[in-house]
């Protein structure tokens, strides 16, 4: 009785000393940045990308962002800000956007065995037992940056749950790269 | 669905030896994931073979050398230019 009691308590014990580790991994912007690979001139301006039929604004880039511009926001309310701003403004092309995507997912497969895609532009990875988890991370970053050309964001923690909260939380404060807890 | 015995001829001899269809996009493209197409406009690769029209396949992940076609970006467009050093400074070169 007492053996098993210290059994479990090692296992319990161990459990605790290497917690699970889960990445997600988003992609910043994800309609423009996939845009701005093909076309350079979309860099560092505001750029937002329509829904179908070019009814709402769908994706905004940072610059966008800065100017007002909401998610969902629809173009006729739009206008003014368009032609004051010079916002450049694209049609979807969900074809590009699923190409990108996969080959995002194609560079998370060599960083780790279990990959989960979540959405056209979010990825789980798995990093449950990786040593240097954050510089790990980091050359995840730039090799997606290098092979496609799209920049994401990575957030480490204990579970999906906290990663979805530690997700918006990256996604609202416009945090860089790499983010750990 | 009842049995019926239905004749399908002889088994290929070369049934054992098939091998994929000649796939010559395969022999240039070495990491697809990293791989993008794009179609050239103009004539100032003509001397190393590059033509108005013609598909050229790049590598984001290749290697930078000096002497090698590469796509740079220069004031918002994409060109394809040979990159060259000469008296310390780097050169974006036409070859035509």
């Amino acid at each position: 009785m007492l053996w098993c009691i210290s059994r479990r308590c090692t296992a319990l014990r161990n459990r605790m000393k290497t917690p699970k580790s889960i990445a997600i991994s988003d992609s910043a912007n994800f309609y423009v940045s996939a845009e701005r690979v093909f076309d350079p001139s979309l860099i560092g301006v505001p750029v937002i990308v329509l829904s179908n039929n070019d009814g709402c604004a769908i994706a905004r880039s940072n610059e966008a962002k800065s100017l007002g511009v909401k998610m969902g926001a629809p173009v006729h309310h739009l206008r003014d800000k368009i032609k004051d701003h010079g916002i450049r403004v694209l049609s979807s092309n969900y074809t590009l956007y699923g190409d990108m995507s996969r080959r995002v997912s194609e560079v998370y497969d060599d960083f780790s065995p279990r990959v989960e895609v979540y959405s056209i532009d979010e990825c789980f990875l798995d990093f449950d037992g990786f040593k240097h988890r954050e510089a790990h991370a980091k050359s995840l970053v730039a090799n997606v940056w290098q092979r496609v050309g799209v920049p994401v964001r990575v957030g480490i923690g204990p579970s999906k749950h906290s990663q979805n909260a530690r997700m918006s939380w990256l996604r609202r404060t416009q945090f860089s790269t790499v983010f750990a807890i | 669905m009842g049995a019926l015995a239905v004749s399908a001829g002889f088994p290929s001899p070369a049934g054992d030896d098939l091998e994929d269809e000649i796939d010559p996009i395969s022999w240039i493209v070495r990491r697809p994931g990293s791989t993008f197409w794009y179609r050239a406009e103009g004539d100032c690769l003509a001397d190393v073979g590059i033509m108005d029209g013609d598909l050229i396949a790049f590598d984001r992940s290749g290697k930078k050398r000096l002497g090698r076609v590469m796509l740079f970006v220069v004031e918002g467009a994409l060109t394809a230019k040979i990159l060259n050093k000469r008296g310390g400074q780097y050169w974006l070169d036409p070859a035509n």
